[in-house]
């Protein structure tokens, strides 16, 4: 190794990310040069006083201070939910009733919360069917709706990038749409809450519950997740993904 | 206490004086940065059942803290948050530093840098570089869980990283040159 190549790799040498043989070349080249091992502990010293300089401890007291604060804020949503809850479904119920009295074949296939009358079907068809299409930025979409739009929290690590759709005829859920770096077959899309399940309910063995579809050209695979958003992994419309393989990427984007 | 929060913070305790360096240096401010670790652990509770027990849960919360902050960002800007250089300008600049500054004397330059200076260059490093750097130094996570974390490709993060550190250790030697410290080394 010569010292253009070890200076290549001394941030990762530092930071401990070079591969066993990589590393020995760099222990080997610091040993016989003394302007690189110089360096190196240059490097090291900046990286000491980067820790010592942003350390922040807190107190006991001020640890107790911020759990409680946090879980006084998980209880008083909770609370709010469960006194909401009553009144929510109260309202609920009306519409429903509303919507009923207005059609009743029209209420049996349309989202029952969806005051558009888009279906979970209707809205993932639009996402396959825009799978080619550039996703907008969150912000696009807010100025278009005129409201915020939440990412539901990502699970699974591969998954990144989080942009959405706005859905035709269906301005109360966009998309959610995040991109699969190492696929481009799959179109892995979120519909953040008040959207039923669609497909066959299934129920793993763990207990946890997915359902899995193939209608009106759709294959999917999806799941409820805890805040939530209705998850669902599809491929494109004419992709030859076998079965197997779909199950498999949504179960790593699931995560556990 | 029930078990769910008692477990929740004997996960965090160990990363929580981190966590607030982390939180402290991306708000910039003490009150921000408490209601941003405060909504990073909030976050980080009701997600909790989606950890995977026996992972690194030390990337997983400075992941949630990064996001955290990352929305309230855009929130506040009505913009999102773009962590990409312009490729051009970030090529030229690699190109125009890339010599390492050999006379430059980094041993009493660290040695007489204080840590309200540390603080300064940092919350000057423009949030590219500083996200990847803070991540990565204080929160320990390795390059693959920052490049989770911020959505980025690895090599980037590392050319980041790269990047992060040659701006700190040449502001720091500029603060140390400017309060008369002898930074140039005596040629021998």
């Amino acid at each position: 190794m010569n010292c253009a190549e070890f200076r290549d790799l001394l941030n990762p040498f530092l930071d401990s990310e070079l591969e066993v043989e990589q590393n020995v070349a760099c222990l080997k080249h610091v040993e016989l040069c003394t302007a690189c091992a110089a360096r190196a502990e240059h490097e090291r010293a900046l990286l000491t006083k980067l820790v010592g300089a942003t350390r922040a401890p807190l107190s006991d007291a001020a640890r107790a201070e911020l759990f409680a604060g946090v879980f006084a804020r998980v209880d008083a949503e909770d609370s709010a939910r469960g006194k909401g809850g009553g009144w929510r479904r109260w309202a609920l119920a009306c519409a429903a009733s509303v919507l009923l009295a207005l059609g009743g074949a029209w209420f049996v296939h349309a989202d029952p919360l969806c005051l558009w009358g888009c279906t979970t079907l209707d809205l993932l068809l639009q996402a396959q069917a825009r799978m080619e299409d550039s996703p907008q930025t969150l912000d696009e979409v807010e100025q278009l709706i005129h409201r915020q739009v939440e990412c539901p929290e990502l699970v699974g690590s591969e998954v990144s990038g989080c942009q959405a759709l706005v859905s035709e005829g269906c301005p109360c859920h966009p998309l959610v749409r995040y991109s699969l770096p190492d696929t481009d077959e799959v179109c892995f899309v979120a519909l953040p809450g008040g959207h039923g399940h669609v497909g066959q309910e299934r129920l793993l063995p763990d207990g946890r519950r997915y359902f899995v579809g193939a209608q009106a050209g759709l294959r999917f695979v999806g799941w409820r997740r805890p805040d939530g958003a209705l998850a669902v992994c599809m491929p494109k419309a004419e992709s030859p993904m076998p079965d197997e393989k779909l199950y498999v990427l949504a179960a790593a984007l699931r995560g556990p | 206490m029930t078990d769910r929060r008692r477990e929740f913070e004997e996960l965090v305790s160990p990363h929580l004086d981190a966590l607030h360096g982390y939180c402290l240096r991306l708000a910039r401010n003490r009150p921000d940065a408490d209601d941003l670790l405060q909504e990073g652990l909030y976050k980080s509770f009701r997600g909790l059942a989606g950890f995977e027990r026996g992972t690194h849960f030390k990337a997983w919360v400075f992941r949630i803290v990064t996001n955290a902050w990352i929305s309230r960002q855009r929130r506040e800007q009505r913009r999102p948050l773009t962590l990409e250089l312009d490729a051009v300008a970030e090529v030229a600049d690699v190109a125009g530093e890339e010599v390492y500054d050999a006379e430059t004397n980094w041993g009493a330059v660290y040695q007489e840098v204080v840590d309200d200076e540390v603080k300064r260059a940092l919350d000057e490093l423009p949030d590219e570089f500083r996200l990847p750097l803070l991540l990565s130094s204080l929160g320990g996570l390795r390059y693959k869980e920052v490049a989770a974390a911020l959505d980025l490709p690895l090599g980037t993060v590392m050319s980041r990283l790269f990047r992060a550190r040659q701006k700190l250790r040449r502001a720091l030697r500029d603060y140390a040159a400017d309060r008369g410290i002898e930074v140039t080394e005596v040629s021998k």
